[in-house]
């Protein structure tokens, strides 16, 4: 910044200023927030404070989630898809009289048409313009941008309109310069779609041509680039601000090095153990990017960082990112509010001036880390969680003494979709320093918990509990041997098999029970009764027999899990409906809280290690789901009748609930649906044909 | 009860002579009655549990730990029947398994058979078993729930498990008497369930039946080839399938032990039963003393007394008495006192009965019959006193006054014989034909007419007079052979295993097992404040 001087003379106070040209500056009144989640809320938050009304937009399955009761007012904008419709904004914002239009992260955020069709109809698009995000959208003239700006950007091979032999040859010549590996990428992609890690040329045809066919499915343009693969490296990115008038400051680093298929899965600030220098070079080459457009709004400006010392650009987002509270917590900005105060006109110089020290640069204060709570949970496989959240819990104590901080986008009922990021929320702790800071997250984490979806909590846990997260030595490319092993989650689900299985020893099924001696432990302890419990976890059946002891309950876990242990069980409270807290002690260890809500024939177990949907078979069978759960499972028809609809294909993966086939008999339609998701194996009914009783329509096979 | 007048001191010193030689003795009872519960369950290496256990089905006792609420109790009855009875050799249990247990919160009565006993057949035994398993369930409104894998009656013995009133058919009555009296019956089919078994499913509410396991059939396929020349498979003619598609006489099919176990859960989960009272329960106290010192306070030799005050005061809850003419009739001790939280009227023996005793003992019947308080008895009597002064006085009627209380008494009555059960004392004090709820005896305790040292004086001193009046020679040698094969015979069949083998009790219980025992029967008896008292017999004035 260099007018910092002329601040330090001329004292401006921000409200004066506002005063003093409003007529002439956008005004800010009605907010429409064209997303969802957790960013929906978190943006109405910040509009509370500014006294600006706000329209939530809403799909049709999120006409009860939280965002649409918070705002001032709520407005349908059609399917499930509509968040992603321009015209359905842009109406919903006329419709509403909103004079301004926050994108959030993701949708429409970085969709030049959504900024310019709001500008034709006059209304403020709180972000960039059309322009910056058009020229910085595109990977390949970001990197041109980015070169010009005198930004370190890796060794990059352009193939826009060559044939594909000529790529070959350009990508000999290019490896002959730098060597291998080098990465293809898709100049109009992002969250990794399309790329590949070339490691030697003979791979190198094959891998071009499915880059291309990947990208061209994915975003409509078969255009990539290659460039030299920059690994190990961690990913570091700069959050930057620029107003109307040329200023652009940086406001921090941010490491996201935490990682999986480009996911970030955690986020902190600011960047450390980077080498001397390197945060402020990182800084200024972030400014000196967005000033050679022109850049207005917030934006980041990511680049990947070698232990060498050495970074290179990798690209610019033009929006607020899911990880802007950690740099909030760190400066004490509110981002959302510099967002809307630089779509209004203000001078960052003035909004800033208390925040910059002499020489420009922002000091961060303490160290601020977040994690994604999403919907998806690692069983040696990443599997996204759907269904309706039956208990959400963030520590209150933590959360209301400001320890941490959860934006979350769900709340108890909210049903969770396929049709959406699998991010349920974030938590953000702030302390003095990175350890204090990473403590405080794994209190967080062990306490919170979800019941109804399966979560990362457990990963979450595991990841930052680690040595190698602990002295950063983790990065983008390694995070993936970071992950617990097939062994450790197989511990994992035998010790919430265990806890369960001493738990449903205390918890009685009538008033009259809980009073009676029936359940009096020392009565049960002589009778010598093992009781068995069957779970079934993602696809492993694990049985036990526990038995009540004098001073405890002894589980065995039977055989291929062979496990004994003993545990020390006593009822706290009922923590809500359905949710019981126990206090546990397995083999004579010092007691935990658990907590455990039964769902049906699911029961969520929550340690402070994380969360676990075991379905339990022999207490409550449901043979559609549990006994048919591997094999294929035939679809025949009760009826004669009609095929009038087919809505899938052999070979189409399938969930639960979805129509599969209509059939029309007896001036009735009836609706076959799938009673588990899997894969279709075979389909019998051809539409129109007539089919007898009990003929097989379909079939479907355990999903791979 | 916080009163410290009403509790019963202790002033036996447990350290000093006689004492730790009863423990010894007692404790050769326990570990008899150890021995002979665990050959309750098959060995390990049992054939029939092999054989049983390679087609996919679940042994008895670990059928029960599926079907029951996890972390509750089950209380069996009649565990010993047909020990040491059949010359077939039958574990003790006699092929079948009842008792009570919790199921989603209601406490159920179940019927288990056990296929790996003779096929699970009827013996005689086994037909008293159930039948007994099922009047608790009527007398306390308890659902019923029959795992059935059975062959059905062991026909070599049909003249003792047909034809009479508590034989075979005796089953099916009481199912439908139950059925109609609103006390749910539900069936599982494991395994065979062949002839008149068939009925057992087909009677009840609801039956539940396991593919390729469970099997129903009037005649199997044996007897279908022989009556008509049909050959069937036994799943074609009566599996699950059949039953549950074409027959109708089950209503719900499962895929294995667990499942139909877990099916029967559901059945149970939805009787809405609420409107049934069980009786109130205060918080329990143990007793001030150990009930593991009950060992030590019987005496080896059954002729000897042992005083009940100290027995008591190892029952009940903070071994507080409230009792009753404490001074009257001191032979008999009355009171009430609570046993795990449950209030209890005590009538226990603390010597011979006289007329004071039964009069008071009567009196303090009718007492607990008016307030709805739960009678507990407490046997150790050789019988009422004889001799002319106390014929004189009308002990016959006075003892008729008590038996009169006892038979008419409405409240729920519960025996426990810890000592001698002799004579019309065993009457008096509430013995099997006095319809107690339960009825158990400890291990050492002995039940008959008479006691082997009387039973042989008295029969020896008979026969000696008939051989004299007919002027046999009957010396002093064969005399006294004679005595001692009466009183052997009358040592064997006066010895609780052997009574409880042939299910004149509900078991044989240890000191230590007795107070909870006494809890679990009491909390599962139906209160009825409100209900009309039945009047009492003519009382011989």
């Amino acid at each position: 910044m260099t007018n910092s001087q002329n601040d330090q003379q001329k004292p401006r106070p921000l409200n004066a200023t506002m005063n003093s040209v409003e007529s002439a500056r956008p005004v800010v009144r009605r907010l429409l927030i064209a997303n969802r989640g957790e960013i929906a809320r978190r943006i109405i938050r910040t509009c509370r404070i500014l006294d600006i009304e706000t329209v939530a937009v809403y799909s049709d399955i999120d006409a009860d989630a939280p965002h649409v009761h918070e705002a001032t007012c709520a407005e349908p904008i059609g399917g499930p898809m509509a968040y992603l419709s321009v015209e359905a904004i842009v109406a919903a914002a006329k419709r509403t009289g909103a004079d301004s239009v926050h994108p959030g992260y993701g949708f429409l955020s970085e969709n030049p048409a959504l900024a310019e069709a709001l500008e034709a109809a006059g209304i403020v698009f709180i972000g960039p313009n059309a322009e910056t995000i058009r020229a910085l959208g595109s990977k390949t003239n970001a990197k041109i941008i980015a070169a010009n700006a005198n930004v370190p950007v890796a060794p990059t091979l352009l193939l826009s309109g060559d044939s594909p032999d000529e790529h070959l040859n350009k990508l000999c010549d290019f490896t002959s310069q730098v060597g291998f590996p080098v990465i293809i990428k898709a100049a109009a992609g992002g969250g990794g779609r399309g790329m590949r890690v070339i490691n030697d040329l003979d791979s190198a045809k094959e891998a071009l041509e499915s880059a291309a066919r990947e990208s061209l499915k994915a975003f409509g343009s078969a255009e990539v680039f290659i460039e030299r693969f920059i690994a190990p490296a961690r990913h570091i990115e700069v959050q930057i601000a620029g107003d109307h008038y040329g200023t652009v400051v940086a406001l921090g680093t941010r490491d996201c090095s935490l990682q999986r298929n480009n996911q970030k899965i955690v986020e902190e600030a600011p960047a450390l153990n980077l080498k001397d220098g390197v945060s402020d070079e990182l800084c200024q080459a972030a400014c000196r990017l967005a000033k050679e457009v022109g850049y207005s709004n917030l934006g980041t400006v990511e680049f990947l960082y070698s232990d060498d010392g050495l970074f290179y650009f990798l690209e610019v987002n033009t929006r607020l990112q899911v990880e802007h509270p950690v740099t909030e917590l760190v400066t004490g900005l509110d981002l959302v509010m510099l967002q809307i105060e630089i779509a209004r006109g203000a001078d960052l110089r003035d909004i800033l001036k208390d925040n910059l020290s002499l020489d420009g640069s922002l000091i961060p204060s303490g160290h601020a880390i977040e994690a994604r709570l999403c919907a998806e949970e690692y069983t040696g496989k990443f599997v996204t969680g759907t269904g309706v959240i039956l208990d959400l819990y963030v520590p209150r104590g933590l959360r209301e003494s400001g320890l941490i901080r959860a934006d979350l986008g769900y709340e108890v009922c909210s049903q969770v979709s396929h049709y959406y990021d699998s991010l349920l929320g974030k938590i953000i702790v702030h302390a003095p320093n990175r350890d204090q800071a990473i403590q405080l997250l794994r209190k967080g984490l062990s306490e919170a918990r979800v019941s109804g979806v399966g979560t990362n909590r457990s990963l979450l846990l595991h990841l930052i509990s680690l040595d190698a997260f602990r002295k950063l030595l983790h990065t983008v490319q390694g995070t993936l041997g970071l992950l617990p092993s097939v062994a450790q989650l197989h511990d994992d689900w035998i010790h919430s098999h265990v806890i369960l299985a001493a738990a449903r020893l205390l918890d009685q099924r009538s008033e009259w029970a809980k009073s009676s001696p029936w359940s009096d432990r020392e009565k049960v302890a002589a009778t010598n009764i093992t009781y068995p419990l069957t779970t079934l976890i993602h696809g492993v059946t694990i049985s036990s027999e526990s038995r009540i002891e004098d001073d405890g309950v002894s589980v065995r876990v039977m055989a291929p899990y062979e496990h004994e242990a003993f545990v020390r069980i006593s009822a706290l409270e009922l923590a809500a409906v359905g949710l019981s807290r126990y206090s546990i002690s397995l083999n004579r260890s010092s007691p935990k809280q658990v907590s455990i809500l039964v769902d049906g024939a699911t029961t969520w177990v929550h340690t402070d290690s994380g969360s676990l949907g075991l379905r339990t078979i022999n207490a409550r069978p449901n043979r559609k789901t549990d006994f048919a759960l591997s094999g294929e499972l035939v679809i025949t028809s009760p009826i004669p009748g009609k095929v009038v609809a087919v809505n899938f294909t052999v070979g189409d993966s399938v969930q639960e609930g979805d129509l599969l086939i209509v059939l029309d008999s007896m001036k009735m339609e009836h609706p076959f649906k799938a009673p588990r998701s899997g894969v279709l194996s075979s389909i019998n009914a051809i539409k129109g044909a007539l089919v007898n009783a009990g003929a097989e329509l379909a079939r479907i096979s355990s999903a791979q | 009860m916080s009163l410290t007048s009403n509790f019963l001191g202790s002033q036996i010193p447990l350290s000093d002579s006689p004492y730790p030689d009863n423990r010894i003795s007692f404790e050769e009872h326990l570990a008899r009655l150890d021995k002979v519960r665990c050959s309750a369950k098959p060995a390990p290496s049992d054939p029939a549990a092999i054989k049983h256990l390679e087609r996919g089905k679940l042994l008895v006792h670990d059928r029960i730990a599926h079907l029951i609420d996890p972390g509750t109790s089950f209380l069996e009855v009649g565990q010993l029947a047909g020990y040491e009875v059949y010359s077939e050799g039958l574990r003790p249990g006699a092929g079948i398994v009842t008792g009570i247990g919790v199921v989603e919160g209601h406490p159920c009565m179940i019927v288990a058979n056990d296929a790996t006993v003779k096929g699970g057949t009827y013996f005689p035994l086994t037909v008293k078993k159930h039948i007994r398993a099922q009047q608790i369930a009527f007398e306390n409104r308890l659902p019923c729930i029959y795992l059935v894998d059975s062959g059905g009656a062991f026909l070599p013995l049909q003249d003792q498990v047909f034809p009479d009133r508590d034989h075979f058919g005796r089953l099916f009555f009481n199912q439908a008497q139950m059925s109609a009296a609103g006390i749910p019956q539900v069936a599982v089919v494991l395994g065979s369930c062949t002839a008149g078994g068939a009925y057992v499913p087909a009677m009840c509410d609801e039956a539940i039946i396991v593919r390729n396991q469970g099997m129903v059939f009037l005649g199997g396929p044996p007897l279908v080839k022989a009556a008509t020349g049909e050959i069937v498979t036994a799943e074609e003619l009566g599996g699950g399938d059949v039953h549950c598609r074409i027959s109708g006489v089950t209503d719900y099919l499962a895929e294995s032990d667990q499942e139909a176990l877990a099916t029967a859960r559901r059945c149970i989960s939805s009787l809405n039963n609420t409107s049934i009272t069980r009786a109130p329960r205060e918080v329990s106290r143990p007793p001030r003393f150990d009930s593991r010192e009950i060992n030590s306070l019987i005496p080896a030799d059954p002729k000897q007394h042992f005083p009940m005050r100290e027995i008591i005061a190892r029952l009940v809850d903070d071994s507080a008495l409230d009792e009753f003419k404490a001074n009257y009739g001191t032979s008999i001790i009355c009171g009430f006192a609570r046993i795990d939280g449950y209030l209890v009227g005590i009538v226990a023996n603390d010597g011979i009965l006289f007329s004071e005793s039964a009069l008071k003992a009567a009196h303090f019947i009718q007492l607990c019959d008016q307030r709805n308080v739960p009678l507990v008895f407490l046997q150790n009597i050789v019988g009422f006193m004889v001799g002319k002064d106390y014929e004189h006085k009308g002990i016959a009627k006075d003892g008729a006054k008590m038996v009169t209380a006892v038979a008419c008494a409405r409240v729920p009555k519960y025996t426990v014989i810890v000592g001698n059960s002799y004579g019309a004392g065993n009457y008096a004090m509430c013995g099997r034909a006095y319809e107690p709820r339960f009825i158990w005896s400890w291990p050492q305790s002995r039940i008959g007419v008479m006691g082997p040292d009387q039973a042989a004086s008295v029969v020896t001193q008979v026969r000696s007079e008939s051989a004299k009046s007919r002027g046999e020679d009957w010396g002093e040698e064969q005399q006294t052979r004679y005595y001692q094969e009466i009183h052997q015979q009358y040592t064997t069949q006066t010895d609780a295993l052997y009574g409880s083998a042939r299910l004149w009790d509900d078991g044989v219980i240890c000191p230590t097992e007795t107070r909870n025992a006494l809890s679990l029967a009491l909390s599962i008896a139906p209160f009825e404040p409100g209900a009309q008292r039945r009047s009492f017999g003519t009382f011989r004035m």
